[in-house]
C-alpha cells in the first residue's frame, strides 16, 4: 500500500500555491475586486438605509445626490440598496450554479472518464447540448420551467455542465492512465475509492479554474435571464432586473441602468482574474476556456 | 485528408442526432401555447379554442415527434403558425442579418484581436501590453447587453451620429446597412476580441522565443520583417481555434444583441418565439443554431488539421 | 358712403385673398414616404381574426367595415349608403355604396358582403356577434338582408367595432382558411409586403372610393383621403429606439411615445405630441374561486388598501386621471358617483382589520402579470408593495403575455391578474361588462345580479332602461369587488413637426395627414 499512500495528491502540491497567489498581482486585484462585492452582499443590511423595494411616486427617476446616492428609479426606489441587495441574488445565484454545475461535472466527467462503456453515450450527449450556445439554451430552458430563482439556477447548470464534465474527464484520462493509479487497481483498490481519492483529487486544479470562470458566466448569464424576463420575478432587485428597469429611461434617466452594469463588470473581471491568477499557478498549461 | 474529413463527418451524426432531439423535447415542455397570441390580448376562450382546432395544436405526442422527424428527413422544418410561413423560409429571410452581423462582428474581432495580440507580444512587459490586456479582460467582464445600450445612448442618443437601431439590407444601401450594424457588431466584437487577443498574444510569444527567430535576430534582420515572417504565420493556429468557438458564442450573443438593436435576424426570431409560443420556429431555430455551431466547427478541425499536420496524423 | 362699400367690398376680397393663401400655405400635398413605429409586428393582416392592437393599426388602413367608429366613437356607416331596420328590430337592409373598388380592382358586391360576414361567423375573432344571426342574403347587387333570431340593440354597434374589425373583403377570399387570405381590402392603402420581425408597407390605393357622404375623415370612417405614396410601419420592440428614432427623424410617425419621453420632448421643435387621454382603463382582475381572494372580505380588503395615485403615478409615467367608473366620463353609459366612495382609499387600518374579519392567515396571494406590458408589470409591482404592507403574503408571477393569457384562463394559479383594456371601454359598456358575465366569466364567479342586467343591456331597445341596467352593474362591481378599476391611462401619439393635420386617435391615422 505505500506505492498508494506515496502518490502526488493536490494536498501536497498546495503548500507553495497560496505563497504564489498572494505575489500575482492581478490575482490579488481580482481578489479585492471579488470581495468588495461579497462584503456589499454580507453588510447589504447595515450600509444601505432604504428598503430596496419601498416604492415613492414624488421621488421617481431623480438624480444621484446624498440621499439617494446612485439615484432612484422610476418606482421611486433607491438604486444603491437594489444594487446591494441585488448584489446576493447574484451571487446566490452564481454560487448555487457553481455548486451544482461541479458536482454534476464531477460526476458526468468522472464516470465517462473512468468507465469506458459510459464514454461515448455521455460525451455524444454532452457535445449536443454543447453545440447550442450556451445562453440561448440557458434562455430557452428557463422560459420553458418559468421565470424565478431556482429555475435560473436549473437552467444555467444545464447549459454548463458539459463543459466542466468535458475538463474533468480529460483530466481523468490524463490520471487513469498513469502508473500510481494502475498499482492501486492491482493492489485491489475499489473503483470508487480509486476515483475519489486519486483521480478526483488530481482533477481538482483545472475544476477550480474552470468554476471561477463559471461563476463568472453565471453572473453574466443571470444578467441577460433577468434582462431578457426570465430570471427572478420583480421586484427582486436582480442586477438584470435593474438594467430591464431602467432600460426604458435611458435618456432620462441612464444612472438606473449605468450601475448594475458596472457592478456585474467589476465582479466577473475580479472573478476573471482571480481564474486567470488561479490556472497560472495551479495549471499553467491549461488553455483558455470558453463561455 | 479525405478520410480525416470523412471520418470527422461522421462524428457529427450522433451529435446532430442528439441536438435534433433535445431541440424536439425542450419545445414540448414548453407552456402556454399559441393560440392564445394568435387570437390576440383580449380573446375570449372560445376564441382561443377556435384558432387552436384550426391551426392543429391539440395532437398527441408521440405524432408530433413523429411528423418532427419526418420532416427532418425531407429537410423541412414544419411550418410557422404564427408567420405564415415554413420555418426554412422565416429563418431565410432572416438569414441574411445574422449572417451579416455575426461576419461583421468577427471581421472586427479578428482585426482588433489580432493586431492587440500582437501588439502585446511585442511590447510584451510594458505598459502597452498591460494595458491593451487589462483592455481584452474588460471586454470579456461586459455584460454584451448592457455594452450595447450605453454604445446606444453614447453614440445614438447623445451624439446622434448612428441609429439607435434598425436594419438596412447591405444590397439595398451599403452605407446604411453599415450605419445600422456598426454598434451592434462592435458589441459582440468587444466582448469576444478579449479571448482572440490573449491567445495571439501567448502563441506569439511563444514563437518569439524560438530559435529560429532568435537566429533571424541575430542575421540583422528588421524587426518588422521576422513578426510578419515568422510569428505571423503561427497567429493563423489561434484565429481559426476562436473562430471555432466564437460561432457559437457569437450566435447566442446576437440573440440578445438583436433584440436591443431592433434587428430582424434569427436570435430575434428565436426569442420572439419562444415569448409567442411559435413551436416550429423554436425547434427550427436551436436546431438550426447548433447545427451551424457543429459544422463551423468541422471546417475549423479540418482548417487546423491543414495548417498543423500532426492532427490529423493524431487522429487516423 | 360709395368708398365706404368700396372699402368694405374690397376688404372682403382681401378676406378671400388672405382665406386662399391660407388654403394654399396649407394645400395638402400629395405624396411622399411615411414611416410609422410600433411595439410589436402584426400575428397577422387577416383583419377579422385577431383583435391584436398591432395588426388593427395597419389593418384599418387596408380594410374597411360596413360600419365605422366616429371620432366619439358612435357607430356610422362606411360603406354602407343607408340601411334600415324591421320594427320587430330582427331585420336589417343594408344599401352598399355603388362604385366602391377592391385593391383588385373588383367592384364590391352584396355577394362580397356577404361572404364576409359569413366568414366571420366563423373565423372571426369576436365571432360571437354574428350568433343571433339567423340568415344573411344578397337581396340585390348591392344590397344585403341580415335577419336576426332575436333583438340585439348593438348590433350595429358590434359591427362597427375596430376591435376585431368584420371587414369586407371580395367574396373570393372569404371562402379561405383564417390566415390564408391574400391581403385585399377597399382601403386608403393597399398592401404591398410584410417583412417579419421589419416592417410593413402599404402603398396609396389609386382608385379608392372616398366616402362622399361626408366631407371629412371622421373616427375610423368619414371621408379619407390617403395623401402619402407609401406608408412603412416598422416594427421596433426597444421603447428608446422608437423614441430616437422619431428624434432623428427616421420615423415620422410614432404609435405611442412613453410619457417620461414626452415630457423631456415636449420642448423640441421638430416633434409634434399628441395626447389621448383617456386611453383605456387599468384594471386588476381578482379570482373569487381561489383563496384567499375567494372571500369577499379580502378582496375588498385589496380595495380598500390600495393607493390608486401611486399606482397609477407610476405605471403611467404620470399620464393618468383617477376615475372610479367601468365607463368613460362624458360618455353614454357613464353611470356618475356610484363606488366613488370606496375607490382610492388606501387605508390601510380599515384594510388590515377587514383582513381580520375575513380570518386571514397569510395565505399566499398569487398577482399574476406579464412582461409585454409595461403598464401591467408596474401595476403588479406596486399594488403588491402596497399589499405587503396591510400584512398580505404577496407574490408576483410574471410570464410573458399568451402564458397570463392562458394562466388566466383557468380557476387555479392565480389571485390578482394586471390588465389594461383599451378598446373595450371605447366600444361602450358591452365590452368590459362582458369580462364578468357568463360561464367564462373571468372571476370564476356567476353573478346573477351581473347577468340579469347583462340581459337587459342585450335585449332592451330602451336607451335609458339600458343606461340603468349598466348603472346596477358598476354598482354590484363595487359591492362584489370582481375587479378593481385603478384609474384611467393616457397616451401621448406623436408625430414629426412637418406633419399636418394629424389627429390622436385608437390607431395612428395615416389618411388626412400630409406633409409640409
Amino acid at each position: 500500500m505505500s506505492t498508494v499512500d506515496s502518490a502526488p495528491t493536490a494536498v501536497r502540491r498546495r503548500s507553495g500555491v497560496w505563497h504564489k497567489l498572494r505575489r500575482h498581482r492581478l490575482f490579488m486585484t481580482g481578489l479585492v475586486l471579488f470581495g468588495i462585492v461579497l462584503l456589499l452582499a454580507l453588510l447589504a443590511d447595515v450600509i444601505v438605509q432604504h428598503d430596496p423595494n419601498q416604492n415613492n411616486f414624488r421621488y421617481r427617476l431623480g438624480e444621484p445626490n446624498l440621499t439617494h446616492w446612485l439615484g432612484t428609479d422610476n418606482y421611486g426606489r433607491d438604486i444603491f440598496s437594489r444594487i446591494a441587495y441585488g448584489s446576493r441574488v447574484s451571487l446566490r445565484i452564481a454560487v448555487m450554479v457553481v455548486l451544482t454545475t461541479g458536482l454534476l461535472g464531477v460526476l458526468l466527467g468522472a464516470l465517462a472518464g473512468y468507465f469506458q462503456r459510459l464514454d461515448n453515450v455521455l460525451m455524444r450527449t454532452m457535445d449536443g447540448l454543447m453545440a447550442f450556445p450556451g445562453i440561448l439554451l440557458a434562455i430557452a430552458l428557463a422560459a420553458v420551467l418559468g421565470p424565478s430563482e431556482i429555475n435560473a439556477i436549473i437552467a444555467l447548470t444545464i447549459a454548463y455542465t458539459p463543459r466542466t464534465a468535458r475538463i474533468v474527464r480529460a483530466a481523468v484520462l490524463v490520471v487513469r492512465g498513469m502508473e500510481y493509479v494502475e498499482a492501486a487497481l492491482a493492489c485491489g483498490a475499489s473503483h470508487l475509492r480509486i476515483l475519489w481519492r486519486h483521480i478526483l483529487t488530481n482533477s481538482l486544479a483545472p475544476l477550480i479554474v474552470q468554476l471561477t470562470f463559471i461563476f463568472a458566466y453565471a453572473i453574466l448569464a443571470e444578467a441577460v435571464l433577468s434582462f431578457i424576463g426570465v430570471g427572478p420575478p420583480p421586484p427582486t432587485p436582480s442586477w438584470g432586473n435593474i438594467i430591464a428597469d431602467g432600460r426604458s429611461y435611458i435618456p432620462e434617466a441612464p444612472w438606473i441602468s449605468l450601475f448594475p452594469g458596472i457592478a456585474i463588470a467589476l465582479t466577473v473581471l475580479g472573478l476573471n482574474l482571480l481564474g486567470d491568477g488561479l490556472r497560472d499557478v495551479l495549471d499553467p498549461r491549461m488553455q483558455v476556456e470558453v463561455r | 485528408m479525405t478520410r480525416y474529413i470523412l471520418q470527422r463527418l461522421l462524428s457529427a451524426i450522433p451529435v446532430l442526432l442528439i441536438v435534433s432531439l433535445v431541440s424536439f423535447l425542450i419545445i414540448w415542455l414548453v407552456p402556454g401555447d399559441a393560440a392564445s397570441e394568435m387570437a390576440g390580448p383580449t380573446a375570449s376562450i372560445e376564441e382561443i379554442e377556435r384558432v387552436r382546432q384550426q391551426m392543429g395544436l391539440d395532437r398527441p405526442f408521440y405524432q408530433q415527434l413523429l411528423q418532427w422527424y419526418g420532416q427532418l428527413l425531407q429537410g423541412d422544418l414544419g411550418h410557422s403558425f404564427l408567420l405564415n410561413r415554413s420555418v426554412v423560409t422565416a429563418i431565410a429571410e432572416r438569414a441574411p442579418v445574422t449572417l451579416s452581423l455575426t461576419l461583421l462582428a468577427l471581421f472586427i474581432m479578428i482585426v482588433l484581436g489580432v493586431s492587440s495580440g500582437v501588439l502585446a507580444a511585442v511590447r510584451h512587459n510594458t505598459w502597452v501590453d498591460q494595458s491593451l490586456m487589462t483592455f481584452a479582460l474588460l471586454g470579456m467582464s461586459l455584460p454584451d447587453f448592457w455594452l450595447g445600450l450605453v454604445l446606444i445612448y453614447s453614440f445614438a442618443v447623445l451624439l446622434g451620429w448612428l441609429p439607435t437601431g434598425g436594419y438596412i439590407p447591405f444590397s439595398e444601401d451599403m452605407l446604411g446597412w453599415l450605419r445600422t450594424m456598426t454598434l451592434p457588431a462592435l458589441t459582440l466584437a468587444f466582448t469576444q476580441m478579449g479571448l482572440l487577443a490573449r491567445m495571439t498574444r501567448s502563441s506569439m510569444l511563444e514563437v518569439l522565443r524560438q530559435d529560429y527567430v532568435r537566429t533571424a535576430r541575430a542575421k540583422g534582420l528588421p524587426e518588422w520583417l521576422i513578426i510578419a515572417k515568422h510569428a505571423f504565420a503561427n497567429v493563423l493556429v489561434p484565429v481559426v481555434t476562436v473562430t471555432g468557438l466564437s460561432v457559437g458564442i457569437l450566435l447566442g450573443g446576437a440573440v440578445v444583441i438583436e433584440s436591443v438593436f431592433s434587428l430582424p435576424g434569427i436570435g430575434r426570431l428565436i426569442i420572439g418565439a419562444i415569448l409567442r409560443r411559435d413551436i416550429p420556429v423554436i425547434q427550427g431555430g436551436l436546431l438550426l443554431t447548433a447545427s451551424a455551431f457543429v459544422f463551423v466547427n468541422i471546417i475549423v478541425d479540418i482548417l487546423y488539421a491543414y495548417l498543423d499536420p500532426r492532427v490529423r496524423y493524431e487522429h487516423s | 358712403m360709395k368708398i365706404m362699400r368700396f372699402t368694405s367690398s374690397m376688404r372682403g376680397f382681401c378676406c378671400a385673398l388672405a382665406l386662399l393663401s391660407g388654403n394654399l400655405a396649407s394645400a395638402q400635398n400629395m405624396g411622399g414616404d411615411a414611416i410609422m413605429a410600433q411595439q410589436a409586428q402584426p400575428p397577422t393582416l387577416d383583419a377579422m381574426t385577431t383583435s391584436a392592437q398591432a395588426s388593427r393599426n395597419i389593418n384599418l388602413h387596408i380594410y374597411e367595415t360596413l360600419f365605422a367608429r366616429s371620432e366619439n366613437a358612435t357607430p356610422i356607416p362606411d360603406l354602407v349608403e343607408s340601411f334600415t331596420l324591421s320594427e320587430d328590430g330582427l331585420t336589417y337592409v343594408f344599401s352598399l355604396r355603388q362604385g366602391v373598388l377592391f385593391h383588385n380592382g373588383k367592384e364590391m358586391q352584396a355577394e362580397d358582403v356577404k361572404a364576409s360576414l359569413e366568414r366571420y361567423a366563423k373565423v372571426g375573432a369576436s365571432a360571437k356577434i354574428m350568433e343571433p344571426v339567423a340568415g344573411i342574403e344578397a337581396t340585390g347587387p348591392h344590397e344585403v338582408t341580415v335577419t336576426m333570431s332575436h333583438v340585439v340593440p348593438d348590433f350595429i354597434g358590434q359591427l362597427s367595432s375596430p376591435r376585431a374589425p368584420a371587414v369586407v373583403i371580395p367574396a373570393e377570399e372569404a371562402a379561405k382558411e383564417a390566415g390564408k387570405i391574400e391581403i385585399i381590402g377597399t382601403g386608403p392603402y393597399e398592401f404591398v409586403e410584410y417583412v417579419p420581425d421589419s416592417h410593413v408597407k402599404l402603398k396609396r390605393f389609386e382608385n379608392y372610393s372616398p366616402n362622399m357622404n361626408y366631407t371629412e375623415r371622421d373616427g375610423f370612417g368619414g371621408r379619407k383621403t390617403a395623401y402619402f405614396d407609401t406608408i412603412t410601419i416598422r416594427f421596433m420592440p426597444e421603447g428608446g429606439a422608437r423614441t430616437a428614432a422619431l428624434q432623428t427623424g427616421e420615423v415620422q410617425f410614432l404609435e405611442q411615445l412613453p410619457a417620461a419621453a414626452a415630457q423631456r420632448l415636449q420642448d423640441n421643435p421638430d416633434i409634434k405630441i399628441h395626447e389621448m387621454t383617456p386611453w383605456a382603463f387599468q384594471t386588476i382582475f381578482l379570482n373569487a374561486s381561489q383563496a384567499p381572494t375567494d372571500n369577499i372580505k379580502v378582496r375588498e380588503a385589496i380595495q380598500i388598501a390600495l393607493n390608486m395615485e401611486e399606482i397609477m403615478a407610476i405605471s403611467t409615467d404620470g399620464l393618468y386621471r383617477l376615475t372610479h367608473g367601468w365607463q368613460h366620463p362624458g360618455t353614454v353609459y357613464f353611470a356618475g358617483d356610484i363606488g366613488q366612495e370606496l375607490y382610492n382609499q388606501n387605508d390601510v387600518d380599515r384594510a388590515k382589520q377587514l383582513l381580520a374579519e375575513a380570518g386571514y392567515q397569510g395565505e399566499e396571494l398569487v398577482i399574476l402579470t406579464d412582461n409585454s406590458f409595461k403598464n401591467h408589470n408596474d401595476t403588479a409591482v406596486v399594488a403588491g408593495e402596497q399589499l405587503k404592507a396591510i400584512g398580505m403574503n404577496v407574490s408576483i408571477k410574471v410570464v410573458d403575455w399568451p402564458t397570463a393569457l392562458a394562466t388566466r384562463a383557468k380557476p387555479e394559479g392565480w389571485n390578482a391578474w394586471t390588465l389594461m383594456m383599451g378598446i373595450e371601454p371605447y366600444e361602450g359598456p358591452y365590452g368590459v361588462v362582458g369580462f364578468f358575465v357568463g360561464d367564462n366569466n373571468f372571476q370564476f364567479e356567476k353573478d346573477e345580479v351581473l347577468e340579469n342586467e347583462y340581459q337587459v343591456l342585450n335585449t332592451s331597445l330602451d336607451l335609458e332602461v339600458r343606461k340603468q341596467a349598466f348603472a346596477n352593474i358598476q354598482k354590484r362591481l363595487y359591492e362584489k369587488f370582481y375587479a378593481i378599476k385603478v384609474g384611467d391611462v393616457g397616451i401621448y401619439q406623436a408625430t414629426r413637426s412637418n406633419v399636418v393635420n394629424y389627429k390622436p386617435y385608437r390607431i395612428p391615422r395615416m389618411w388626412d395627414v400630409w406633409f409640409e
